[in-house]
């Protein structure tokens, strides 16, 4: 149905401009449940202009895009222009949003085709750079096909930051090749592993979405599952070693440069600040540190580039409104996604954005869908585009988006009868 | 270490436990049976083992054992005995059954092997051939359970010998209706042996719904231990069950949004793996009418969300056998006199007048509770006809003609009185109550259903509630417990289904869907809110509530016939479903069947997060209770 041209892009840019563009298609057939019975002959040619060569997705990417789509009589010219891929990703996942199926729903057609936007100017640039989703997959194992069909979410809602806290003390089923006990002795089961292929696959998969990997995982001071063939010693320089191989495996799957979040655990947190902050917390505890430099030296690396974020508020991860988990366990209350849209995150130099976190005590793949979406869709717009129009302006787009979460196979949960989608604004 | 074959060949010697009243006790034995011998398994390498390289050739790294009445995890290398989760769950402690019968229970502390296609049918006494060809149908779904259960993926396999033979013999005794009926004895016993090689199973009961309950406890004995790669089933078991309430419902809303069928069976199977017995199904409200009537076409014409958003007549006649096999009967309900909608808006244009008033009528919440408004019309005959043959057809497609739910509750006192000012709203609410039963006795070829259901309202309290009468009127309580006008229905003697909003509502907890209103009925009810929830312990008890109205109590005994979990559906449509209803229900199921003193304790985690993987295996999306880490580890996180 459309033709994408790439005018003018790197050459390095090329493969994976090549990838992003092939999603558009099956998210535009979604729309029609997967299957588009009136096809229309109108070409459309999509031509894309991106400037910069530059693969790397970090705070630094710019991620802002231009899209013109023009109606004429030989057919539909959609231009897009970015300075980066990533770029250029998010005009086209907005192109996929200017279409949608001539057949309501509730109907009982099997017709169905598409229709386009005539004409449009659009002009887009995020509000803050990292727009991220936490999710935990220590306390219960969610399988690969959720973890993709969650980054599907997170690339149709713009959010670009999957910040993976891939294990705790209940389990570590991140397998390293040069340390494997710890998945043999720490995951729930070998089919509840992700194995460094998967990972691997995993990354390319979100960059693909436009989507950034940060694989967290605990500080060694935090013993749990995956850590109990060895005794933990921490003034045991194989602890140092065995990390030091670890960190290794993690930062050969994540593209460069690697942020690995290393224990953003509350109790452990400051503990890992800086690496004279370790150094004197090991020799406080009567560690010799001679033995540790390769670690220290390595972890420093890691250091550089990933405590600036967790550092401070850079981030903003409110707990009381952004956590997905809460309202079903102790004196915790649920926040709707009205609470999380409104929610506006502090005025502060350096804010680098925020991140909606779904921990997994309560949740696993069965649930998962239905606690996290569409809930994080309202954070990433608020995300994305910090609007200060209301929550109500809101509603029949996220009634949309719900809607097309579902058309890509998602199960996001209800937000109203849907007699409030039907008629919109009369439901206040 | 003991080989497998020697573990089953103990078969002539079954070590039993009693649960029930005396589990604690005896469940002692138990555990040291188990540590004794019980599953064993070789340790040993396979080929297809795993399917991570870096795992081939080894075996499974954790083992479980029995300790102090909970599965300990221990690394495989730490212990001889190399033993499933699932398997561990099943011969250690209480039972695994859910809901926990009532009746003594005594089980084998060994398993044996076998397959779904091991399993055979043999009824000996039947009522009917009608409760034969259920009895049939029911044996092949509980086959069906075991041949996915079979299916699951296995880490590894042991040899553990031929499967047993299992012949499942039934004795019906009692009544040939098959229909899940308000007089219907659902008690049964199963008895399950070795004799010679093949394990026999008897099962006896009065009714076709007490033999499908047996099945289902049998079917509960039954697991899928991933180590051996095989079913495994208690080699000796002996239960003697009976619910407490008769009356065990599941409430699901299907107007605010629209489900599939395959929704709501889904949604049957996961309410008979609990023994709940009436699928109460809202069917209708003022945002849409899916139910597409053949006697009244035009309800869903125009009161469907669109013409995919329907149940045709087959629909309903599919859904209804679905329930009926399962021994759980469908209370459709079409709500009124509020809570309709456009579905009643084509009377004028047909030459029948104004069915409804105050349709879709804005603003909205100077009108009536939640948007869009819409009140039937209670002077107009042409509703009351209409009404009939809704309720007509109601009966037939269902079956169910004991039983009716007439709807009832929040009247707009304002949307009448704006049309007959000359009136007061209650008396034309009293009123249309009153013609609506008539229409029911009409439709039911003159006859009043033993019991009809009314939502708790105003009409239910005084002096309304002294108005009615109430032989074959029933009253479901959907306020607070700790409302004085819930309690006094109570003690007016009126049969009364429970629903109290505090505690059995599964839609609470989710914030307000208006962008104007507060919270929706407060927070979320867990599932130990809903297990812990009994109020008929308060019968007897001079609460503050008779202070209160400064009235003596009466004396009339309290008339519950039971309860049921509400799922309405403001803020729920098919992506959510499962997780939002179970296993929370599962939880009100056993309230109801066992109504076990205890709450919320250590022994009723473990047998629901065994129910809870029961439901995952049959393909109900269940929320999990707890980390999986805890699942592992249930001496440690309890």
């Amino acid at each position: 149905m459309s033709t994408f041209d790439l005018v003018d892009v790197p050459a390095e840019a090329r493969e994976l401009v090549v990838e992003m563009s092939r999603l558009v298609g099956p998210s535009l057939h979604a729309e029609c449940g997967g299957s588009v019975t009136e096809v229309v002959e109108t070409p459309i040619v999509v031509y894309i202009y991106v400037k910069s060569s530059l693969l790397s997705l970090d705070w630094s990417t710019d991620e802002q895009y231009a899209l013109d789509v023009q109606t004429k009589e030989d057919g539909v010219q959609v231009r897009i222009s970015a300075e980066t891929v990533y770029g250029a990703r998010h005009a086209l996942e907005t192109f996929t949003q200017l279409a949608a199926a001539d057949r309501p729903d509730f109907s009982d057609q099997t017709q169905c085709s598409l229709r386009l936007v005539s004409g449009a100017k659009i002009r887009d640039h995020p509000a803050y750079k990292h727009r991220g989703f936490v999710l935990d997959s220590s306390r219960h194992f969610i399988p690969m096909k959720d973890i993709k069909r969650t980054i599907d979410g997170m690339a149709a809602t713009k959010m670009n930051v999957f910040h993976w806290h891939v294990t705790d003390s209940h389990s570590f089923p991140l397998e390293s090749t040069r340390v494997p006990q710890f998945t043999r002795y720490g995951a729930y089961s070998p089919s509840e592993i992700y194995s460094t292929e998967e990972v691997r696959e995993l990354v390319k998969y979100a960059q693909i979405r436009g989507v950034r990997m940060v694989i967290e995982i605990d500080s060694p001071a935090h013993a749990g599952n995956g850590w109990q063939w060895g005794k933990l010693n921490p003034a045991n320089p194989a602890v140092y070693r065995v990390l030091k191989d670890l960190y290794r495996d993690i930062a050969e799957l994540l593209p460069k440069p690697a942020l690995l979040h290393v224990g953003g655990d509350e109790v452990f947190f400051p503990c890992w600040n800086s690496s004279e902050e370790i150094t004197n917390y090991m020799e406080g505890k009567g560690f010799d540190t001679s033995t540790t430099d390769g670690f220290i030296k390595l972890w420093g690396e890691f250091h550089e580039k990933s405590l600036q974020l967790w550092d401070g508020e850079a981030v903003s991860v409110p707990k009381d409104i952004w956590y997905l988990d809460h309202g079903f366990w102790g004196m915790t209350t649920y926040s709707n996604w009205r609470k999380m849209y409104a929610h506006l995150l502090p005025k502060e130099n350096g804010m680098l954005g925020g991140e909606v976190a779904m921990w997994s005590e309560y949740v696993d793949e069965q649930d998962l869908d239905t606690r996290v979406w569409p809930r994080a869709a309202a954070v990433a717009e608020r995300l994305w585009s910090d609007p200060i129009t209301s929550v109500y302006t809101a509603e029949p787009r996220l009634q949309r988006m719900r809607g097309r979460l579902i058309n890509r196979g998602l199960r996001p949960d209800a937000i109203s009868p849907a007699w409030c989608s039907q008629h919109d604004g009369r439901c206040l | 270490m003991k080989s497998w074959g020697e573990a089953m060949s103990r078969s002539a010697s079954v070590p039993f436990s009693r649960v029930g009243r005396m589990r604690r006790a005896l469940v002692l034995l138990a555990a040291a049976a188990c540590s004794a011998a019980a599953l064993l398994y070789w340790r040993q390498q396979t080929d297809d083992a795993a399917r991570h390289t870096m795992y081939s050739g080894i075996g499974p790294q954790l083992s479980w054992i029995c300790r102090d009445q909970r599965c300990e995890r221990l690394p495989a290398s730490e212990t001889s005995v190399l033993q499933s989760l699932q398997t561990c769950n099943m011969l250690c402690s209480s039972t695994q059954l859910w809901p926990q019968p009532t009746g003594p229970v005594s089980f084998a502390t060994t398993a044996a092997p076998v397959k779904a296609s091991s399993f055979k049918l043999q009824i000996l006494a039947t009522p009917s051939s009608d409760v034969t060809e259920h009895l049939s149908e029911a044996f092949a779904l509980m086959l069906e359970e075991l041949r996915v259960l079979e299916s699951s993926s296995a880490s590894w396999h042991t040899n553990l010998g031929a499967p047993r033979v299992v012949t499942v013999r039934v004795i019906v005794n009692g009544s040939g209706d098959p229909r899940m009926r308000l007089d219907t004895d659902e008690s049964y016993k199963l008895q399950l042996k070795p004799e010679g090689s093949e394990l026999v199973a008897d099962i006896s009961a009065y009714s076709f719904c007490g033999a499908r309950h047996a099945f289902e406890t049998l079917s509960q004995i039954v697991w899928f231990d991933p180590y051996a790669g095989s079913l495994l089933i208690l080699e000796a078991a002996k239960v003697t069950d009976a619910p407490t309430f008769p009356f065990r419902g599941l409430l699901l809303d299907t107007s605010r949004n629209f489900y599939s069928v395959g929704d709501i069976t889904r949604t049957i199977d996961a309410m008979a793996s609990c023994k709940l017995n009436t699928f109460h199904w809202h069917v209708s409200d003022s945002q849409s009418f899916p139910l597409q009537l053949e006697s009244v076409p035009q309800l869903a014409q125009y009161g469907a969300y669109g013409p995919g958003a329907v149940y045709t007549t087959d629909d309903i006649r599919a859904i209804v056998k679905h329930a009926k096999l399962r021994g759980i009967r469908v209370l459709l309900e079409v709500d009124a006199p509020a809570h309709v909608g456009r579905a009643w808006s084509w009377g004028p244009a047909a030459g029948l007048g104004d069915l409804a008033y105050c349709v879709e009528v804005e603003p909205w919440n100077a009108w009536c509770g939640e948007p869009p408004c819409g009140q039937l019309n209670p002077r107009n005959k042409h509703v009351y006809s209409l009404l009939e043959k809704v309720y007509a057809e109601i009966i037939q497609l269902t079956g169910v003609d004991d039983l009716f739910h007439l709807g009832g509750d929040e009247v707009s006192e304002r949307c009448w009185l704006h049309h007959f000012n000359d009136s007061n709203p209650m008396d034309l609410w009293l009123d249309f109550t009153q013609n609506a039963l008539r229409a029911l006795v009409r439709a039911n070829r003159g006859k009043a259903p033993e019991l009809t259901l009314l939502w708790s309202s105003g009409l239910t309290r005084t002096p309304y509630l002294e108005k009615l009468d109430y032989r074959r009127l029933g009253v479901q309580l959907w306020g607070s417990s700790r409302w004085p006008e819930s309690r006094a229905v109570l003690d007016h003697g009126i049969r009364a289904v429970l629903s109290h909003v505090d505690a059995w509502y599964l839609d609470c907890g989710f914030g307000s869907w208006r962008d104007s209103s507060d919270g929706h009925c407060g927070p979320y009810r867990s599932w130990q809110q809903m297990y812990e929830h009994r109020p008929w312990t308060e019968e007897n008890s001079s609460s503050d509530v008779d202070s209160e109205l400064n009235v003596a109590p009466p004396s009339w005994p309290w008339r519950i016939e039971g309860g049921a979990a509400c799922q309405w559906s403001e803020q729920l449509d098919p992506g959510g479903l499962d997780a939002r209803v179970w296993p929370r229900s599962a939880a009100v199921a056993e309230r109801l069947w066992s109504d076990r003193a205890e709450g919320a304790e250590p022994d009723v985690y473990l047998r629901l997060d065994t129910h809870r993987a029961r439901l995952v295996a049959r393909g109900v999306k269940a929320a999990p209770l707890w980390p999986q880490w805890c699942s592992h580890n249930p001496h440690a996180c309890l």
